[in-house]
């Protein structure tokens, strides 16, 4: 449903289904949105951040990137989705602009 | 590096750009006051409410709001034409974010309408007639109390966490700015100042106090970039789609004045300063909230009092901006300590307190 929609939308959704590394949640919103580059890939990996500082979604688990499979030493981190998040993509999902067929 | 230090040092840095993007927040707004306060004195306004009132014995207080207006619309334009070269430099895909953004009015770009509500034509409008009705001094003054507003919504509202510590930062950095602007303030208020002045400073005490935590409520779902252009560009329709053509059916000329104003190259040039330090003030307050909390961003954000100062000092020289006495060169000197101390108790918390900035409700019984 937040297919296409803003960023902060779509990541509350897909960690709603469940929990993501950043790596492939940042790879995932980086094909869907179309934004190859690596500077893309740190202005998603930041709005992670943001969501995260809001309490929205936490870490459940973090690992060292040591083979460079995202950004070499970086921290790999699992995230899930916090209670107020769920009550966040609720509140969205009943706010949000249907498209047709929706 | 272990897991844990990597994580540690993560969330400093989070904590520490954040801190960093409040203070250059109050950087550009103390620099605001600058052109802020010049742009009163330009012969083109004093003409345009001249021209309204047919004289220029003495100025009526509607010759003086639709000055306030003009200027405030001006202002805002500029904003949003500096946003337009800085989404530019950002590149195309914060212009795509914006076009998915602002479609969502019910979940997104409401929080924005009223952000630009409370923050254009109330405080900003407000801070300006507040600068022209009383003075420079009254008009920063009255809102720096702002935090105090923006940090009880946003724990009442938003459910944002506030330590003891930031708390008391915020309040030393607030009576810190007042201090230093205590000998002009009992002058302008001894000089008998006027209602409509005092109005205007509580325009842009509740304004911007409020425009934080609605701002912040936004946030949770928009990039701080977007956010913020988005704001600026409703603000830019309330005064040029509703605001000034409505003073010019009253025939006020204030198309022909708002001409004359960015066709003279002085004007343009502090236009374009208004434009560029507000701009910039106002993308570093939407970026700190995220990642700091709005009381901690509006408590930061409050040291332009003590930027403002400097600037002034430095442009008009220190009679104009403290005054010659000594009593005012003091109360600068004991606020800018109390500034600097309020700082200091804020930037030292610990940065695990700031891990998340609500309760995330992981406590709750059956959560995910």
């Amino acid at each position: 449903m937040m297919e296409g929609r803003p960023f902060k939308f779509r990541i509350l959704e897909i960690l709603s289904t469940e929990s993501t590394w950043n790596s492939d949640l940042v790879r995932q919103l980086q094909a869907e949105y179309g934004m190859p580059s690596d500077y893309h890939r740190d202005c998603l990996n930041f709005d992670l951040i943001e969501v995260a500082a809001s309490g929205m979604i936490s870490e459940a688990d973090a690992k060292i990137d040591v083979d460079g499979e995202f950004k070499k030493d970086s921290l790999l981190t699992l995230y899930r989705i916090t209670p107020i998040g769920v009550d966040l993509l609720d509140e969205l999902k009943a706010k949000v602009r249907r498209r047709s067929g929706e | 590096m272990d897991v844990n230090q990597k994580r540690n040092e993560i969330n400093r840095r989070r904590v520490k750009y954040g801190f960093m993007m409040a203070l250059f927040c109050a950087l550009f707004w103390g620099i605001w006051y600058v052109p802020g306060t010049f742009i009163w004195n330009f012969d083109v306004v004093v003409d345009f409410q001249a021209a309204i009132d047919g004289t220029y014995d003495t100025l009526s207080n509607k010759a003086f709001l639709a000055a306030a207006i003009l200027i405030t619309g001006l202002n805002a334009a500029f904003v949003m034409l500096s946003y337009l070269i800085w989404n530019l430099y950002l590149g195309k895909a914060k212009f795509s974010e914006m076009k998915r953004s602002i479609v969502q009015l019910k979940a997104c770009t409401k929080y924005y309408l009223l952000g630009a509500i409370c923050g254009g034509p109330i405080a900003i409008l407000g801070s300006f007639i507040a600068m022209g009705y009383i003075g420079g001094a009254f008009a920063a003054v009255a809102a720096l109390a702002y935090p105090v507003i923006g940090t009880v919504l946003s724990s009442t509202w938003l459910g944002q966490k506030v330590s003891r510590r930031a708390l008391a930062g915020i309040l030393i950095i607030v009576i810190g700015s007042v201090t230093i602007y205590a000998t002009g303030l009992i002058e302008e208020l001894g000089n008998g100042g006027s209602l409509i002045g005092y109005i205007g400073g509580l325009m842009a005490l509740c304004g911007w106090g409020i425009e934080g935590a609605v701002a912040a409520k936004g946030l949770d779902v928009s990039e701080p970039d977007v956010a913020i252009t988005m704001r600026f560009g409703l603000e830019t329709v309330i005064w040029w789609v509703i605001a000034i053509p409505a003073l010019a059916l009253m025939s006020i000329p204030v198309y022909e004045y708002a001409w004359k104003m960015i066709s003279d190259p002085v004007i343009l040039l502090s236009l374009v300063m208004l434009g560029l330090t507000f701009g910039f003030c106002y993308v570093t307050w939407y970026k700190s909230f995220p990642l700091i909390g709005v009381g901690r961003g509006q408590g930061i954000g409050s040291l332009y009092g003590i930027f403002a100062v400097i600037f002034l000092i430095l442009f008009i020289g220190v009679d104009a901006a403290i005054g010659s006495e000594l009593k005012g060169q003091v109360s600068l000197l004991v606020g800018a300590v109390l500034c600097t101390v309020g700082t200091l108790v804020m930037f030292t918390e610990n940065s695990d307190n700031v891990v998340s900035l609500r309760d995330t409700g992981e406590d709750r019984e059956g959560s995910p």
